[in-house]
């Protein structure tokens, strides 16, 4: 009858009193239910490996390398065992056989696995990462939370702390903050600093200067030093405007929330004397909202445009069919940014990685079902979002009609607003499903047709947002 | 649940489909010439870098000798004093000289200008380019030093015009120098109203002589016409071989001489950094595609139809050599610098439906060829 070579169960031997170590050392569940089941599948007796602690050790990495070092082991004596046999003359059909046992037993066994094993630590790392991601947000807002405390507490100011009126310039889906900038430059007046950061963390100044009507702007950025000695920057008598790129282009609306937030802190501005009017295009309204929910005591006033308050079609498209909207649509749907709703109906799988971004949250959440929430479970809140002035405004696509006018013997044009704006309704733009939350619904026409050139693209640089955008400035100024 | 799934996936292939349509709107154009590289070095790109450089930090006064000599620029109130640098061009050209081996010329370029102050040497000997030495004492007092003579001038005199008081923030620079003349720019808020008024004093280096005018406004051109500036007019730009077409540093008004009248470039147009040709439409973003035009500043303010230059601008054949999925078309479009060699321009390309397919600079270059410039499309972080 066959029996395995002793040298493989004296190597394995050796292996388990690491591997147990390995698992005392993670006091971890799931890494010991996949040892276990290895030394079972090994059949190289029972694994004793007793968990403890409270806190997870989980370094995949480590075992990953100790699992390729018993990989290596077994190669090595694979090695020896076949030049041992090599060396013998006149090999027995016994000795042909032990060394053939001894090949298939690593190779097919022992060796798979291991290999087996390293898959399912793979499949653990991933779990406590989805986990991980899952908390990250809460803990981030609690960091957050206790940054500014801290700051209030001791009186610490940041480098803009002192100015009283700011704009924050949110952009959209798989957009820049290119275009709000030049909105924002258009829109500034004098006396006014425009600070943009972009995904990279790269920041640039601005400092507007009006005389006689001429408005004059640096034409090249100044790094802080230099905006330190301009009277705009220390007289803090003007606006501030951020144009604010978020730091992956389709992250969730709860990443920019915790993002911005901590950006905010950081240049001093979250405090009760300043006032912050937020101005958002298309996806950037339900970051903006979301802030807006997070921190209403410091937000004014919110003014969106081409905004989906509702779920949005084209989104829940791009999310089921990921290929077709990359190849086809320039879009990234399965971009993700460590950020992972709780509701799991606004996740998606890439890669055995859970993750949230625009396209799950606008595929599986009206934005009403978060102000419900908050509704409910801070009254307080919900109240100040009530007292906030948020101006749901819509772009619309225009659609020309030609007819031929038999009295005056002439073909005529008719130019008819449309629906919506190429891509979101004006109803979802409107926030109709808001309600009263909304304060004002103004719509613009706005030049673009189609979908490959949409109205919705023009939104920001509009000359009537851009309007819109100076008179809120100018009527929240105080 | 199966008719909600085919409704998507009829409104999905009815997108493609509209989309395939749009897509074919090919343009015919002429041969352009693309190249995604970082030019080799050359007079025109030399002078963008420059500008590229200085333009934030400081005014050009005077070029001697291959030394470039700047005064400072005054940002705010709190600055007190003008301080001189130089810089010679052979230091300039080291400066830059690491573009030419760049692996990520975005971030080099960027950087070029984040540590432009090393470049900047205080300047030696201030006499050897006639530098007046100007320090704003309490009380808005100019104290003015030159080879020539020393003088205190209270501002609330020399500009009492304009109703300045000893209290009023004052922010001052020196934007042009010759042997004979200078000129400083004030700008004056008031501290009772908080109203601003901008203003130049033009001083001989005797400091003998002075006069305040307004450069911008028509106060300008009369005061020429009236001979008011004689004395200083060799710090003027001259915008044509007749002298007829004059312009002050760091101003965009220009004064037509025999029309005794104030002539200004069109919002929609885009003077050269040389003060010598127009960019037509070169102010509007984004920019208009297919023909660009470029007049002579003569040219334009003759309002005759002479162009210089006339180049193609073909957005699809950009985002094609990019490699950018785009729908051929820009949401913006600008320029970034236009000179006598070369034109910048940003442009960040349309996506379908929403947000953008990338961005990139162009550096228009027409050394070579100025009927058929060649394109560099190249990512300097300029936007």
């Amino acid at each position: 009858m066959y029996q395995r070579n002793p040298i493989i169960d004296q190597i394995l031997n050796i292996h388990k009193v690491q591997a147990e170590g390995i698992v005392r050392s993670t006091s971890s569940k799931l890494v010991k239910k996949a040892f276990t089941s290895s030394w079972s599948n090994l059949n190289n007796g029972s694994f004793q490996a007793s968990i403890s602690g409270q806190t997870i050790m989980f370094n995949p990495s480590d075992m990953e390398g100790m699992i390729n070092k018993w990989i290596h082991d077994f190669e090595i004596c694979l090695e020896a065992e076949e030049a041992k046999f090599k060396r013998i003359e006149d090999p027995t059909f016994s000795d042909k056989m032990d060394i053939i046992h001894l090949k298939t037993d690593i190779e097919q066994y022992v060796l798979y696995e291991y290999r087996d094993l390293k898959r399912k630590i793979g499949i653990i790392d991933t779990k406590f990462a989805n986990a991980a991601r899952a908390y990250r947000s809460p803990l981030h807002q609690a960091l957050n939370d206790i940054n500014q405390l801290y700051n209030d507490m001791n009186n610490i100011d940041g480098d803009f702390t002192g100015f009283e009126n700011v704009s924050v310039y949110v952009h959209g889906i798989e957009d820049t903050g290119k275009k709000f900038f030049e909105s924002a430059v258009e829109a500034a007046e004098d006396g006014d600093v425009i600070a943009y950061e972009d995904r990279h963390g790269n920041i640039e100044y601005y400092v507007v200067s009006v005389d006689k009507g001429i408005k004059d702007v640096n034409e090249e950025p100044l790094t802080f030093e230099r905006l330190k000695q301009t009277d705009q920057y220390n007289d803090k008598n003007g606006r501030l405007h951020i144009v604010y790129e978020t730091e992956y282009k389709n992250e969730h609306r709860q990443k920019t929330s915790d993002d911005l937030t901590e950006k905010l802190i950081e240049m001093g501005l979250l405090n009760d004397e300043t006032k912050i009017d937020l101005f958002a295009h298309s996806y950037g309204g339900r970051r903006s909202l979301q802030f807006a929910m997070d921190y209403p005591d410091h937000v004014r006033s919110i003014t969106t445009i081409g905004t989906p308050y509702d779920k949005n079609i084209l989104s829940r498209t791009a999310n089921t069919f990921p290929g077709i909207a990359k190849d086809f649509f320039n879009k990234n749907p399965t971009e993700y940014s460590n950020y992972l709703d709780f509701n799991s109906k606004n996740q998606r799988t890439d890669d055995g990685i859970l993750h949230s971004n625009v396209y799950t949250d606008m595929k599986s959440e009206a934005m009403l079902e978060d102000i419900e929430h908050l509704k409910v479970a801070n009254p307080e809140a919900y109240q100040k979002l009530e007292e906030m002035e948020i101006t749901a405004a819509a772009g619309r696509d225009t659609t020309t009609y030609k007819s031929y006018n038999e009295f005056k013997g002439e073909v005529e044009e008719f130019v008819v607003p449309d629906t919506h704006d190429g891509a979101v309704s004006v109803k979802s733009q409107y926030g109709e499903s808001l309600g009263e939350l909304i304060d004002n619904r103004p719509s613009y026409d706005v030049k673009g047709e189609g979908i490959s050139n949409p109205a919705h693209s023009h939104e920001i640089t509009d000359e009537g947002f851009i309007h819109l955008i100076r008179q809120v400035n100018s009527d929240h100024k105080e | 649940m199966i008719k909600k799934a085919l409704n998507i996936c009829i409104l999905f292939i009815c997108t493609l489909l509209l989309f395939a349509c749009e897509g074919n709107k090919d343009k015919e154009t002429s041969e352009l010439v693309y190249k995604t590289e970082f030019p080799t070095d050359s007079p025109g790109l030399e002078e963008f870098i420059k500008n590229y450089i200085t333009s934030d930090l400081a005014y050009h006064l005077v070029t001697e000798d291959h030394i470039n000599v700047y005064a400072e620029k005054n940002l705010g109130s709190q600055q007190k004093t003008i301080e001189y640098v130089q810089f010679s061009d052979e230091q300039l050209t080291q400066f830059y000289d690491r573009l030419f081996e760049s692996e990520n010329t975005k971030t080099d370029f960027t950087n070029l200008r984040k540590s432009n102050e090393s470049l900047f040497q205080p300047v030696d000997d201030k006499e050897v380019y006639h530098l007046p030495e100007i320090t704003l004492e309490k009380g808005n007092v100019f104290n003015i030093k030159t080879s020539i003579n020393e003088k205190r001038f209270k501002l609330s005199d020399i500009l009492n015009e304009y109703e300045v008081h000893e209290n009023d923030k004052i922010m001052f620079n020196v934007v042009a120098v010759d042997e004979d003349n200078f000129q400083i720019d004030v700008q004056v808020k008031r501290k009772e109203d908080s109203s601003k008024s901008d203003m130049s004093i033009f001083m001989t280096q005797d400091l003998q002589n002075t006069f305040v005018s307004e450069t911008y406004t028509d106060e300008f051109p009369k005061n020429i016409v009236k001979g008011n500036l004689k004395l200083y007019e060799n710090l003027f730009v001259k915008l044509d071989s007749e002298g007829r077409y004059m312009k002050a540093a760091n101003s965009f008004g220009i004064a037509d001489t025999v029309e005794n009248e104030l002539k200004a470039i069109s919002e929609s147009d885009y003077l050269s950094k040389d003060n010598q040709y127009v960019y037509l439409d070169g102010n509007e973003n984004p920019l208009a595609e297919d023909k660009q035009r470029i007049q002579k500043i003569e040219d334009y303010l003759a309002e005759n139809d002479e162009y210089i230059v006339e180049f193609d601008l073909n957005f699809k054949q950009i985002a094609d050599v990019l490699d950018l999925n785009s729908v051929n078309d820009v949401s913006i479009g600008k320029v970034n610098y236009f000179n006598e060699d070369i034109i910048v321009l940003f442009l960040e390309f349309k996506a379908a439906i929403t947000g953008t397919a990338g961005s990139t600079n162009v550096i228009v270059d027409f050394q070579e060829n100025r009927e058929n410039p060649t394109f560099y499309l190249v990512d300097l972080g300029l936007h």
